[in-house]
């Protein structure tokens, strides 16, 4: 079950909003994440994970899943080496037909509050215009004890970072989002990489008690970004697909309780690492989707679809996004929308 | 792809010249621009009260070698009263001495508020203390029994810096994300002793629920 689509023509706002960020979006296609991959495979819950919630897809031995990974952005030109967010979404296929859905990025915290932030976010990163930076600036972010600046992307006369980070000059909540949006390196693998849910849900356990928790995959090949320069543009399809020849890849889900005072419903704010963290299962990809994943491209995840014992919570940003990804697919042609 | 090397004239000027040319920048914007060093409200939610670091740095009076081995004398010599202190406190995951450089270090991860750790100390072995407080620079007046006000508030500015949390957090007025590194720099700059993140592979949990959970603890 996902959010209810019923918001004003909001979810049409935010789904403009991305596109117009976009210029060469393709109709068709998603607004953001628009490149990704399919892997198929299952998920094992832990053994306490049924301490902690009563939803379906921890009590049982194993779940089939779907897995979309993804590049962060709309643009539908492959560009794998590209600093950017990656996604990783997770469709749980249930015995009874129905699915449940985790969708991650690598961003450990959100840029937004509120669907309104996300509005004004969007606005403010419209690509405009880059001219490169003039010498004497070098010299002047140097005698400032300022970082250089990394060179502007012959290929993509338009860029929207300028717009973004004045943004974030102006709304301090957004910036430790925006910096790791912002430096974030392409990872060696999409197997290789954490992905966050970034927003806070509620765990119920068999007593009733209600926990807000917030979730990682955390990859058991562990994290590596890329260094190495020149690499194919399809160099993370190429590679998975490599990998999961040679074996499944596995991902551990943590789940982080939350403490007293922890932001529950402001994807902006982390939580201490101190909070308590349970291994809540592990995730094994055994092959890629079966037609170049014809069947994964459309289909639609939410992370607003869930299932009794895990619900969301009362993140704005989170309502949100369950009903703008539902307009999203529908525009798109998705499929379980 | 062609990379041009500086000449090892360039080179040789350049390693004569960035660090000095560094420190007066540095100099420079910490009169021009100063930043405000965080207080602990920054970093603490009420939750955040298990697991905290303690990381005590203790410039050595004498920091030869004569002075450093008199330093671990007086750990050794105490030994047994840190010991059953320590576990009289009862809030301690950890705790340890190390002599780095000149400084007698005591890195320590504790439940609960640094204050009431710290009064605990005085109350369990504060006569460690005193011993302590002989070989280092400026210290608190002793014994620390009869002065906690001030000795708690000499280990406080002993304790090196926490940035646990994200870094554009630490300067919510800053106004300008690209000036975020040149802060950084200036906190440092505050404080040559600083603590960068923090892991625990038991978090959530107090020291007093491990012991119960691994049945040594009544």
């Amino acid at each position: 079950m996902v959010a209810s689509p019923t918001d004003g023509g909001l979810s049409q706002r935010l789904f403009d909003a991305l596109i117009a960020d976009y210029p060469d979006h393709r109709p068709g296609t998603r607004p953001v994440h628009a490149v990704g991959i399919g892997a198929v495979g299952y998920f094992v819950p832990s053994d306490v994970a049924p301490r902690f919630t009563v939803a379906e897809h921890f009590q049982m031995e194993r779940v089939n899943v779907t897995v979309r990974f993804s590049n962060g952005s709309g643009s539908p030109v492959e560009s794998d080496a590209a600093i950017d967010v990656r996604g990783m979404a997770t469709k749980f296929h249930l015995p009874s037909g129905d699915s449940t859905d985790l969708v991650m990025s690598s961003l450990p915290v959100f840029f937004s509050r509120n669907p309104q932030d996300f509005l004004d976010l969007a606005k403010a990163g419209e690509p405009k215009p880059v001219k490169p930076q003039p010498r004497w600036s070098r010299l002047t972010d140097m005698l400032l004890l300022r970082e250089p600046r990394p060179p502007a992307d012959p290929s993509s006369p338009n860029s929207g970072t300028a717009g973004v980070i004045a943004y974030a000059n102006c709304h301090p909540f957004a910036r430790p989002a925006i910096i790791a949006a912002l430096t974030q390196p392409a990872p060696t693998s999409y197997a290789r990489a954490t992905y966050h849910a970034i927003h806070t849900f509620k765990f119920t356990d068999p007593d009733g008690n209600v926990r807000y928790c917030r979730f990682a995959w955390e990859p058991v090949a562990g994290v590596r970004p890329e260094t190495r320069s020149g690499l194919p543009k399809d160099y993370l399809h190429t590679e998975l697909r490599q990998r999961l020849m040679r074996g499944p890849a596995r991902f551990v889900l943590r789940a982080v309780v939350g403490g007293q005072g922890d932001a529950l419903d402001n994807p902006t704010k982390g939580w201490d690492t101190t909070r308590l963290r349970v291994v809540m299962g592990e995730l094994v990809l055994t092959q890629l989707a079966p037609d170049a994943g014809a069947a994964v491209e459309p289909l639609s995840f939410n992370p607003t679809r869930v299932v009794p014992g895990f619900d969301i919570s009362n993140d704005k940003v989170l309502v949100a996004r369950g009903a703008a990804y539902a307009y999203s697919c529908r525009q798109r042609g998705g499929t379980g929308c | 792809m062609v990379t041009t090397q500086p000449s090892k004239w360039v080179q040789f000027l350049q390693s004569k010249l960035t660090q000095p040319g560094e420190w007066l920048l540095v100099q420079y914007w910490k009169h021009r621009a100063p930043v405000t060093t965080p207080t602990w409200v920054w970093k603490t939610a009420p939750g955040d009260n298990l697991q905290q670091c303690m990381n005590l740095v203790m410039p050595l009076a004498d920091k030869t070698d004569v002075g450093r081995a008199r330093a671990a004398k007086a750990v050794a010599a105490n030994v047994d009263e840190i010991f059953t202190g320590l576990n009289n406190v009862g809030t301690v995951h950890f705790a340890r001495f190390d002599l780095i450089g000149g400084n007698l270090c005591m890195f320590s991860v504790y439940d609960g508020d640094l204050e009431n750790y710290l009064r605990d100390f005085i109350s369990v072995f504060g006569s460690v203390f005193d011993a302590l407080m002989e070989l280092v620079e400026a210290p608190p007046p002793t014994p620390c029994g009869l002065h906690p006000e001030a000795f708690i508030d000499w280990i406080i500015a002993h304790d090196a810096f926490q940035i646990t949390g994200d870094v554009p957090s630490l300067f919510p007025d800053e106004g300008n994300i690209a000036n975020l590194p040149r802060d950084v720099v200036l906190l440092l700059e505050q404080h040559p002793n600083v603590q960068l993140g923090r892991y625990s592979g038991y978090p959530g949990k107090s020291a007093a629920q491990i012991r119960l959970a691994t049945g040594i603890d009544w």
